[in-house]
């Protein structure tokens, strides 16, 4: 696996000591001598970068239930799969469901929403919800016992006749699991994922009513009548404002018919339109730094579902959803007092096997965590939050197939949102001590620039091409673009040591002979212009940019261009990351 | 060009100027045109999208997945991978008959009521030297009162042949500071320990060796013997302080002697030893005993996430003293008393433990009126680890140890030991010679709770090698009850 190698080498300040500036010299020459300017094989069809995927085509049987055996399921992934992928030998390989650009298209798994433009705050507030909260007006009539989960709940329809599942916070750890459940879900929603509807509700002992038919359900499906008293037991275990009002997070019903989580690995065979391997998926795989930014360590299939929901025309279509976020923001540490949440899985050798001869001498990486002693908040924060080495609570097959594009690409999409934008999601948790909004979002944002430093460190960042008008005279195209790096300010001083070469090349690879450079702009943005497309196949043209940084040369971006055959304008049709 | 952000979260729009007429951004499709709405793409919008598996736009895909020399190593591990199957194929047809059954439920419905207060159920486990035990228990908890519980049991095997008790505790009833325990025991143990009163080194039968007097001669020669115990225990417990409390216990205790041992590698008792010599081995035992138990326990956990089970810091103190007298042909006559010093040193996070022990009991009397089974012992699992269990008696114990605890996993600690202590005539006779050491490591599993289980493997400066898989906390000062 490639995530485990820590981001060390763009720490300013520590570039120029004397040992350092020989060392460099020497990498210098040997990355000059050895340096290819080439342009790699890749080439793409000229036409505009796909922005939508159709894996909506009617699948009129309802696909089977995927059933998710719990305890068959951690046992495979903690011990019997985990010698068995090694012996699989899988290659490493790229996530295969991107576009030409790298990113993701809609889909029925992926909407692209603060990745491509921007969210208002309201929208953000909203998230995925149709309605606010369910509707009291007529009492909430509780339809029967909730089964499954850790947490005490039931199901209940709401005065518009939406479904809901009510659950409770644990007793002893007050407002957490709901407040970080409905934050997470809004970030996660805002980044495009699919996820329920859920907030957060107040209601008294009088706004619930039993429905005549309200069952009690156990774990085999036998039922019985509920009554009052079940009702109150369900009460009695949960939290109250002081007020006297009692909190609980509302999860509205998904529309369609569930079958189960999606596999972490392959596809499900008899759903036509999942053709993409499921570890082999960018957004998939990219949870790996979105579900470490906000410590979402219960990835397991279980969090998953997948919704055989019914079209506008008819038709039928599987849709995937991520749920039950309660467990993000370190409130396992507070609730199944877990401390090295984010760092150890529930079995975690490597740590076992360290610590055992260790005598304890080794301190462990989040040994100094601590709860920041407000309500509502577990062991969270950016200190000890190190994005290379995250772990979930049990291994997730997608995080090990986890590439440092796939990392690029989410980092990309958390580095969007904005403070203002992470206080909304956050707010919506209705956390009741206003000192956890500030904290979080503090934590948040440190954690988004620590993973996004992270991330854009392990590629070339250059990103946010645009190319524009020829230049008067016939001074050739200018290409611009962003490096993420410098203009999300993640390494102070980095543009200083930074610059950028250009070549031109055809699509047979053969060098046009233009060449240029540049340097971070005032701005953070630099360009290079000047040159001129290729006569042939289209005008294809290649932009290939190498990135100087301290003396270190990156990996080149390929920037592909050819001529719209509608408009007869030159185009970016596709972005090759090497 | 476009505008950066350039601060966390101060803007992370981008607004492409009127030149620009190529962008590597999307045109945001899914906004609307004002940009504030949050309308999500409708399905129709996607009919005419290429499928998934095109969205690459690449002429020659990048790579093919696992191609190339991948090919041969994956074919070399195909013979291993099917070993890997077969070998984990019970464990994982068990795992997978636990959900698909929903066995865990079901024991539960089977053997618990619906609020799961009151179940009878079945139990089995291993005791390493003794073998399998298997069995069952009644619990019936809140009865009455919070915490209220009545307990039942009944077992075969392992260290006894059989095993009856029943024990009720009063939990909350008279609140928070006053407890009351009722237990009874029956238990028969097929294969004691026995080898001499004193702190001699092992030693083999020799042909034609005499009966060894007990009480005269500390040889020690490892035998075996067969003992039926029935017990009844009354003690109520207040809890002065949150730190201090006070056990007063009244006990009946009544116990019969028999050669027939399960002596395993080792001599049946009465060949080896004088039994006429052994107080009550003849006679059998019948007799009372009272004892007041004083304990200050300050241990605590320096962090919210720390098992009970394993205390960072503080102090434990318990000093007791009882009597106890015999009935008919038991000649039992002599005062018992007892402290046990602990300290806990918290030497990095709370979970990097250095812990101190002193303990020392003692009976007066003289040893004629001194049942032999009721003289202090040394060796086992609790005291003097790297010993086999009973492996001392005599009228006195000190026993020092030095344990270090570390942390290996959440509900994991390792630990390694050293114990050291002998048997005394009388503490009069004290002196720092001929200490007995054992010294090993382990590990301790517990719960978020509390105490699951120890395992251990020690050895001594006699030699040998002792492992042991121990189910009672090896710091409880009341472990010498077990060992009894």
């Amino acid at each position: 696996m490639t995530r485990i190698v820590p981001l060390n080498h763009l720490r300013s300040g520590h570039l120029m000591s004397g040992y350092s500036i020989g060392i460099l010299a020497l990498l210098v020459f040997v990355g000059a001598c050895g340096h290819s300017t080439a342009v790699g094989k890749l080439r793409f069809k000229n036409r505009a970068p796909v922005w939508k995927v159709n894996d909506r085509k009617d699948v009129a049987k309802k696909p089977a239930d995927h059933r998710f055996p719990e305890k068959l399921y951690f046992f495979d992934v903690v011990f019997f799969d985990r010698i068995d992928n090694y012996m699989a030998f899988d290659a490493p390989r790229r996530a295969m469901n991107t576009n030409s650009l790298g990113e993701v298209p809609d889909s029925t798994w992926f909407t692209n929403r603060i990745g491509v433009r921007d969210l208002t705050l309201d929208e953000i507030r909203i998230g995925p919800n149709e309605h606010e909260v369910p509707d009291f007006t007529d009492k909430l009539t509780i339809t029967s016992s909730k089964v499954g989960g850790g947490s005490a709940g039931f199901i209940a329809r709401d005065g518009r006749g939406d479904k809901y599942v009510i659950k409770f916070d644990e007793p002893h750890a007050p407002v957490t699991e709901s407040a970080t459940d409905v934050a997470v879900q809004r970030l996660l929603w805002a980044c495009g994922y699919n996820v329920p509807e859920n907030s957060i509700i107040y209601f008294k002992r009088d706004h619930l009513v039993l429905a005549e038919d309200a069952t009690v359900k156990d774990v085999f499906g036998n039922e019985r009548k509920m009554t009052e008293a079940d009702l109150d037991k369900q009460l009695g275990r949960s939290y109250r404002h002081p007020d006297g009002r009692y909190r609980a997070l509302a999860s509205k019903y998904l529309s369609g018919i569930p079958i189960g989580g999606f596999p972490q690995e392959g596809v499900r065979k008899d759903d036509p339109n999942d053709i993409i391997p499921h570890q082999h998926r960018r957004d998939v795989r990219g949870l790996f730094i979105i579900f470490g930014w906000v410590q979402q360590t219960d990835a397991k299939e279980d969090n998953t579902l997948d919704m055989w929901v019914e079209g506008e025309d008819g038709r039928h279509y599987v849709k995937h959803y991520l749920v039950d976020f309660g467990k993000s923001f370190g409130t396992s540490a507070l609730i199944v007092k877990r401390p090295g949440d984010g760092h150890v899985e529930n079995v975690d050798f490597e740590y076992i096997f360290l610590s055992l001869p260790a005598f304890g001498l080794w301190k462990r990486p989040y040994e100094d965590t601590f709860l920041p002693g407000l309500q509502g908040l577990g062991m969270f924060d950016a200190t000890h939050f190190y994005p290379a080495s995250w772990k979930s609570h049990a291994p997730y097959r997608p995080f090990d197939f986890v590439d440092r594009y796939d990392m690029y690409w989410a980092a990309k999409i958390i580095m969007r949102f904005t403070a203002a934008q992470i206080r909304a999601a956050v707010e919506q948790g209705k956390f009741e001590d206003p000192r956890a909004v500030d904290y979080l979002v503090e934590t948040l944002v440190a954690r988004q620039r620590k993973s996004a430093r992270f991330a854009f460190g392990r590629v070339n960042p250059l990103d946010r091409f645009e190319l524009l008008s020829p230049l008067e005279g016939g001074g050739g195209h200018r290409l611009c673009f962003d490096d993420l790096l410098s203009s999300y300010r993640l390494e102070p001083g980095i543009g200083a040591v930074t610059e950028y070469r250009a070549q031109s090349f055809d699509f047979a690879g053969k060098s046009l002979g233009w060449r240029a450079k540049a340097a971070p702009g005032e701005q953070k943005s630099a360009c290079v212009s000047g040159f001129q497309p290729s006569s042939s196949n289209g005008s294809y043209t290649i932009i290939r940019l190498d990135t100087s940084r301290a003396a270190r040369e990156l990996e080149p971006v390929e920037v592909h261009l050819a001529t719209d055959p509608d408009t007869g304008s030159l185009r970016i049709i596709g972005i090759n990351r090497r | 060009m476009p505008r950066h952000p350039t601060e966390p979260g101060e803007s992370t729009s981008w607004v492409g100027t009127a030149q620009a007429t190529q962008s590597s951004q999307p045109t945001a499709s899914a906004a609307t045109e004002d940009g504030s709405g949050s309308k999500e793409p409708a399905d129709s919008e996607f009919d005419s999208a290429p499928a998934p598996d095109e969205a690459s736009g690449v002429l020659v895909p990048r790579d093919r997945g696992g191609q190339g020399w991948r090919v041969i190593p994956r074919g070399l591990m195909y013979p291993l991978r099917g070993i890997w199957y077969v070998l984990w194929g019970v464990p994982r047809l068990g795992m997978w008959a636990y959900d698909r059954f929903q066995l865990e439920d079901r024991f539960k419905q089977i053997f618990f009521n619906q609020t799961e207060t009151a179940g009878l159920f079945p139990v089995v486990f291993y005791e390493t030297r003794y073998g399998w035990n298997l069995g069952g228990r009644l619990i019936l908890r809140d009865l009455f009162a919070e915490d209220m519980r009545f307990r039942a049991r009944a077992s075969y095997g392992g260290r006894f042949s059989q095993n009856y008790g029943a024990k009720f505790s009063s939990g909350k009833l008279f609140g928070d500071t006053l407890e009351i325990e009722i237990l009874s025991d029956f238990e028969i143990f097929p294969k004691s320990r026995f080898a001499g009163i004193g702190n001699a080194d092992l030693d083999d039968v020799q042909p034609d060796m005499a009966l060894i007097d007990p009480l005269q001669d500390d040889t020690a020669i490892a035998t075996r013997y067969r003992h039926d115990d029935f017990k009844i225990e009354f003690a109520t417990l207040a809890h002065l302080t949150d730190r201090l409390s006070v056990r007063v216990a009244g006990r009946y205790k009544k116990r019969t002697f028999d050669p027939d041992a399960d002596e395993r590698d080792d001599e049946e008792i009465v060949d080896v030893y004088d039994t006429d010599r052994l107080v009550g081995y003849d006679t059998g035992l019948s007799n009372l005993y009272g004892e007041l138990e004083l304990s200050y326990d300050s241990r605590r956990t320096t962090r919210f996430y720390l098992s009970p089970a394993a205390p960072s810091t503080g102090w434990k103190f318990s000093g007791f003293a009882g009597y106890q007298s015999g009935f008919d042909d038991d000649p039992s006559s002599h005062l018992r008393w007892g402290a046990d010093l602990q300290r806990y040193f918290d030497l990095y996070g709370g979970d990097r433990i250095l812990i101190l022990r002193a303990y020392v009991e003692g009976v007066t009397g003289e040893l004629d009126e001194i049942p032999f089974v009721d003289l202090p012992s040394l060796g086992g699992p609790l005291l003097l680890r790297g010993y086999d269990r009973d492996r001392f008696r005599d009228r006195a114990l000190t026993l020092a140890t030095v344990e270090y605890n570390y942390p290996i996993e959440r509900n994991i600690i390792g630990y390694v030991f050293v114990d050291t202590g002998r048997v005394w005539r009388t503490l009069g006779d004290f002196e720092f010679d001929d200490f007995r050491v054992g010294f090993g490591g382990g590990m301790q599993v517990h719960s978020v709770n509390g105490f699951v289980a120890r395992v251990f493997i020690a050895s001594s400066i006699d030699g040998g090698f002792v492992a042991n898989l121990s189910f009672d906390p090896v710091f409880d000062s009341r472990a010498r009850e077990e060992t009894r």
